[in-house]
């Protein structure tokens, strides 16, 4: 006991006879009698009343791991095969021997509850013993143990009596082991190398009370006692004691001998059971064999309420960790379905790695990528003195372009806009746009005509004619007249100033001096010249 | 030395030690890898926001640049190789150059001072005459000569010595760059 005791739920053993249950858990030892119905399953009841007291025997706390049971089966309808097959792993031996199955037992192995150890191997084969019980039949007891809250494990009661169930180093010339149950027996023979077959022999206890009532002529309750006193070697029971014990001892251990099949491997027969400590029954025995059969007590030391085979198994398997050994394995292999195929579950665990990709992407996202952006904007800000030299070049320029005296395209304006035969006398432009124009014509009207045509040209804001006077002779008019240009932006794409003698002048482009495209001179109007020169 | 096998009870004892110590690790490490994994991407979602703003920023500025580039082109003049010092002198000489190779016949030139409100550096006041064609020419010429003049008035009149003359008063002003600020706003801008 220490302070992780509580932790451990430990290992309950389990033996399973045709008509009892034996349980032997943390040092106690309880037996079920086992109620079968006409097709040879438990009764409802049984299994209710086992189930139930079962549960109460093991004690666990719902909070404790789930406890590990391993269960000894008895010999009636577990088949026996030794095969030698190739050297390989668990896994490779496992598939080789589910194939031998398949071709040498009427069952398939999905249908059966198998297990395999290794008991020898010459050279680069391995000789592997294989005990195979039909699933149906463990499938029964394993669901009643998993109702008590126990994981069972299987496997064959006579291999554990025999120490076969793990693996062992081989040798000796081989012997029989002979276990006497109340109703039967079972008899394994065993080679130098390990067990070869195994059998159920219809002998049992009830065999020599029934020879002793008949010779007797006792009752069952009178017999009952005798075979107790018999068990024990002493008193009426001792088979020197009187003729009727004498003659039902004689009688039932002839029948026995009868049965044992023959030879004998080894000329030895190790017996357990409550029979195996009656030594006038192990002498009788081994005159009725012959042959020099030494028949011996193969019972392990130990409390010997606890079965035999659990007694040998639990002091082989002391100390070791998990089920090493012939364990059946009783499994049921699900039909394949979308879940459990290999495919889907690739894919699932595909899935399952993209989901944490997805999941952890933007940390590694972080650590992959963080210091390569934090040069780059680093390096970004470093360079933010050209990005201020970019700002105040394309200020100064945009400004330098802004602020240019449109004359160039006064000029051209005034050039198509002037009626011919009118002299103009001078032109004052600033960069504000406010022009000052002195302009000599003909006649008054033309004055009205030229002023309606500077301002529909839309190149003006405002146009004033602040002087209008006829000169002394009579013959002109002089005109005095102001006007603001519209800003540069407001005068983009005016069809006067696109479609004009510039003829690669390109509408909102303008160029230094105000005149868009190329300029052409010709049309464009100078002081002192007479109306505009006529286009070509 | 033979060593004796573990128990059950002590192999158990070791597989719960064994798995709290892994727990314990993974935690404490764990919680450090995480927190340091956290720091690091949010200073990365922070870094992405600024480089956001950048990338926004720079946006802007492709299409300033190529603005820049053809008033460059247009004006052929570089505002950040213009030499300050010898700027109006080199300025002057362009004028004049540019009048005499177009057959424009210049009379006084005068320069004023700059207006230091105004970023100018200084102030160029000058007349010609000369057939109209070669004034036109001439005014044509002074916004590709080289360097940042703004006409700041014009005065064109018939000159006395024929009917094919022209006079011209101009009154130049030269933009001093390295007094420009972009960040401030010029009023006539």
């Amino acid at each position: 006991m220490n302070a992780l005791s509580w932790l451990n739920s430990g290992v309950v053993w389990v033996e399973v006879t045709p008509r009892t249950l034996h349980v032997v858990d943390d040092g106690r030892a309880k037996v079920w009698p086992l109620e079968r119905g006409a097709a040879g399953g438990l009764t409802e009841g049984c299994r209710t009343t086992v189930t139930s007291e079962l549960t109460a025997f093991l004690a666990r706390k719902p909070w404790q791991p789930r406890a590990e049971a391993r269960c000894l089966v008895p010999a009636g309808g577990v088949t026996l095969r030794r095969w030698k097959v190739p050297r390989s792993g668990n896994d490779e031996t496992r598939r080789v021997l589910a194939l031998q199955i398949e071709s040498e037992l009427p069952l398939s192995p999905d249908e059966l509850a198998w297990g395999l150890v290794k008991v020898g191997e010459t050279g680069a084969l391995q000789d592997v013993l294989v005990a195979a019980v039909r699933k149906t039949w463990v499938a029964e007891i394993s669901t009643l143990l998993e109702s008590c809250g126990v994981a069972p494990g299987f496997t064959v009661a006579a291999l554990a009596r025999a120490g076969c169930v793990v693996p062992r180093s081989s040798g000796g010339a081989g012997e029989a082991w002979l276990d006497l149950g109340p109703d039967q027996a079972e008899w394994l023979a065993m080679d130098a190398v390990g067990p070869v077959r195994l059998r159920v022999l219809p002998w049992g206890e009830s065999t020599l009370v029934q020879e002793w009532m008949a010779a007797s002529g006792a009752t069952s309750e009178m017999a009952e006692r005798w075979l107790g006193q018999a068990l024990a070697g002493q008193g009426p029971g001792d088979p020197a004691s009187d003729s009727a014990t004498r003659s039902a001892w004689t009688a039932a251990v002839k029948s026995l001998a009868a049965l044992i099949p023959g030879p004998v491997p080894g000329g030895r027969i190790q017996v357990t059971g409550r029979l195996a400590g009656v030594a006038s029954f192990r002498t009788l025995l081994a005159e009725h064999l012959g042959q020099g059969i030494r028949v011996e007590s193969g019972e392990p030391g130990g409390d010997r309420v606890v079965p035999a085979g659990i007694r040998r198994l639990r002091d082989e398997t002391k100390g070791r960790a998990g089920q090493a050994g012939l364990w059946l394995t009783t499994k049921v292999e699900e039909a394949p379905t979308v879940l459990n195929q290999a495919t889907p579950r690739k894919w699932a665990i595909a899935a399952g790695v993209l989901l944490l990709g997805l999941l952890l992407m933007p940390y590694l996202e972080a650590m992959l990528f963080y210091p390569g952006l934090a040069s780059r904007v680093a390096a970004v800000k470093g360079r933010q003195d050209r990005l201020q030299l970019i700002d105040r070049q394309a200020d100064f320029l945009r400004h330098l372009k802004q602020n240019q005296t449109p004359y160039m395209e006064t000029l051209l304006v005034l050039g198509k806009t002037l009626p011919p035969g009118s002299k103009m006398e001078s032109l004052n432009l600033n960069r504000k746009g406010e022009m000052a124009l002195r302009v000599s014509m003909r006649q008054p009207p033309e004055v009205t005509a030229f002023r309606s045509k500077l301002s529909e040209s839309g190149f003006f804001q405002s146009v004033v004619i602040e002087e209008q006077s006829p000169t002394p002779d009579r013959q002109k008019i002089q005109v005095r007249i102001s006007g603001l240009v519209k800003p540069a932006n407001l005068r983009q794409g005016l069809p006067i100033l696109a479609a004009g003698d510039g003829a690669d002048a390109k509408p909102g482009e303008p160029r230094p001096g105000g005149v868009p495209g190329r300029p052409s001179r010709e049309g464009v109007p100078t002081p002192g010249a007479r109306g505009p020169v006529p286009k070509t | 030395m033979a060593t004796r096998p573990l128990t059950d009870r002590e192999r158990r004892l070791l597989r719960f030690g064994g798995m709290g110590t892994a727990i314990y690790l993974v935690l404490f490490f764990g919680l450090q890898v995480w927190t340091f994994a956290e720091r690091r991407r949010a200073d990365y979602r922070r870094l992405l926001g600024e480089a956001s703003v950048w990338n926004d920023k720079l946006a802007v500025y492709d299409e300033k640049v190529r603005m820049t580039q053809d008033l460059m082109e247009r004006f052929r003049m570089d505002p950040g190789k213009l030499s300050r010092t010898s700027l109006v002198a080199q300025a002057s000489a362009a004028i004049q150059q540019a009048a005499m190779q177009g057959g424009v016949q210049l009379g006084p030139v005068r320069e004023t001072p700059s207006r230091a409100a105004g970023k100018e550096l200084t102030g160029i006041q000058m007349e010609g005459m000369g057939p109209a064609a070669s004034v036109l020419g001439f005014l044509e010429t002074l916004g590709t000569l080289g360097f940042p003049l703004v006409t700041e008035t014009v005065q064109l009149s018939p000159a006395p010595m024929g009917p094919a003359q022209v006079k011209v008063s101009l009154t130049l002003m030269l933009l001093d760059f390295e007094q420009w600020n972009a960040a401030e706003r010029r009023p006539d801008a």
